[in-house]
């Protein structure tokens, strides 16, 4: 896989929802195991999150549990190689979140899809760096 | 929320947060391919989803797609035969011509000669069939017979192989193996076995893997498993849409590392051979 965003155009590093949060605390050096961890624990969230959507179970908690997964630096930190893709998650997960209140579930689940679908592709490029 | 509703506006799948996966889709796809989406509804869901002619067709041109093999939902309507819904999709087919390839559906447990007949003659390019709504199995005598149909006047067959499926390959090789002329399109990639499928398929040609509605994830372990070929880009609209599905295969490919040509195949030309 290629070092280029997986998907979208690059970001300005502006974030488009919640960044990083007062107080956290990111070691220098992040593994490659420790991003991917990280990773995987948002995929878990976003797929909970998918299953709520679709069984109307909840779905406003659970999206939330998933865009507050992506809260916050990386593992890496403000500087570190993870930051890109959580801006962009951040954005697709926040306005899911906002469309699905809004009544309109083909757009917040196309959203909801894509976040999904870069965190699993991203997670498989972690492992193969 | 209600989970059957459409979306108000078909824009919003491509913008804001979704622009630059959009752009990307657009980027990705060759030059000169024209998006074939084998995999799309129209009518009436009992779950009460819906999607009109003039809705499928209004998606399709938004997302510069070209073709799609549409086949009635679980109709509420269906009846016996599935003649109701079925003419809905006709009549679609007429209405957007070349825009649409029209599949029939059938219920194993009805009657179901008459109007294989009907629609065999009428003109439908091939049969959709789903073992979880209409409740059968793949290996039921009753669905074995009907495969042995649909081989006998060469009739494609795509079968639900996807959400809520526990057995596809086991009951389905036996007929692969009886029929290797069926040509066949397995709905969602086999999903939960896709990897056996790719294993249990791979020396039958006629046998194709459909992407819509799976995961990024499971389509990258589906391009490496199997021959690019063997693979063809849909949407189930309106349980998916374009913009993502599309996304999903190409995200999937581009880590695959496939090449422009194979892209293509899968977005277009792999199952435009069998619908010129």
């Amino acid at each position: 896989m290629s070092g280029e965003p997986l998907s979208g155009e690059p970001l300005s590093g502006e974030s488009l929802r919640s960044g990083p949060v007062a107080g956290d605390s990111v070691p220098d050096k992040a593994s490659r195991e420790l991003r991917a961890g990280h990773f995987l624990r948002i995929g878990s969230y976003l797929d909970y999150a998918i299953l709520s959507m679709w069984a109307g179970r909840r779905p406003q908690v659970v999206m939330g549990m998933a865009e507050a997964s992506v809260r916050g630096y990386g593992p890496g930190g403000a500087g570190g190689p993870d930051e890109e893709i959580l801006i962009r998650l951040r954005g697709l997960i926040g306005e899911a979140r906002e469309y699905h209140a809004a009544g309109d579930f083909p757009a917040a689940m196309a959203r909801m899809r894509v976040a999904e679908d870069l965190v699993a592709l991203y997670t498989l490029r972690i492992c193969g760096e | 929320m209600d989970t059957k509703k459409q979306g108000q506006d078909i824009g919003a799948l491509t913008s804001g947060a979704m622009t630059g996966p959009w752009k990307w889709v657009q980027r990705k796809i060759p030059a000169g391919t024209q998006v074939f989406d084998a995999h799309a509804h129209v009518g009436v869901d009992i779950d009460g989803r819906r999607m009109t002619a003039a809705g499928m067709k209004e998606r399709m041109d938004a997302a510069n797609v070209y073709t799609s093999i549409i086949f009635p939902l679980n109709d509420p309507n269906a009846r016996d035969d599935y003649s109701g819904p079925n003419d809905v999709v006709w009549a679609a087919h007429e209405e957007y011509q070349g825009a649409f390839v029209p599949f029939f559906r059938l219920n194993p447990h009805k009657d179901y000669e008459a109007e294989f007949e009907r629609c065999v003659q009428r003109g439908f390019k091939g049969l959709k069939l789903h073992p979880v709504s209409q409740e059968f199995e793949l290996d039921d005598t009753r669905v074995a017979r009907l495969f042995e149909m649909a081989a006998a006047v060469d009739l494609p067959v795509l079968v639900h192989a996807g959400f809520a499926m526990e057995r596809i390959v086991e009951p389905l090789l036996p007929t692969v193996e009886r029929l290797p002329e069926l040509r066949l399109i397995l709905g969602h990639a086999a999903m939960v076995e896709l990897l056996a499928a790719t294993r249990a398929f791979s020396d039958y040609p006629n046998v194709l893997f459909e992407t819509s509605v799976v995961k990024a994830k499971d389509l990258y372990v589906l391009f490496c498993s199997m021959d690019p070929a063997r693979i063809c880009y849909g949407s189930d609209i309106p349980y998916g849409d374009l913009p993502s599905t599309l996304h999903a295969t190409l995200l999937a490919a581009d880590a695959a590392g496939l090449s422009e040509k194979e892209l293509s195949g899968v977005l277009s030309g792999n199952i435009r051979r069998w619908f010129p």
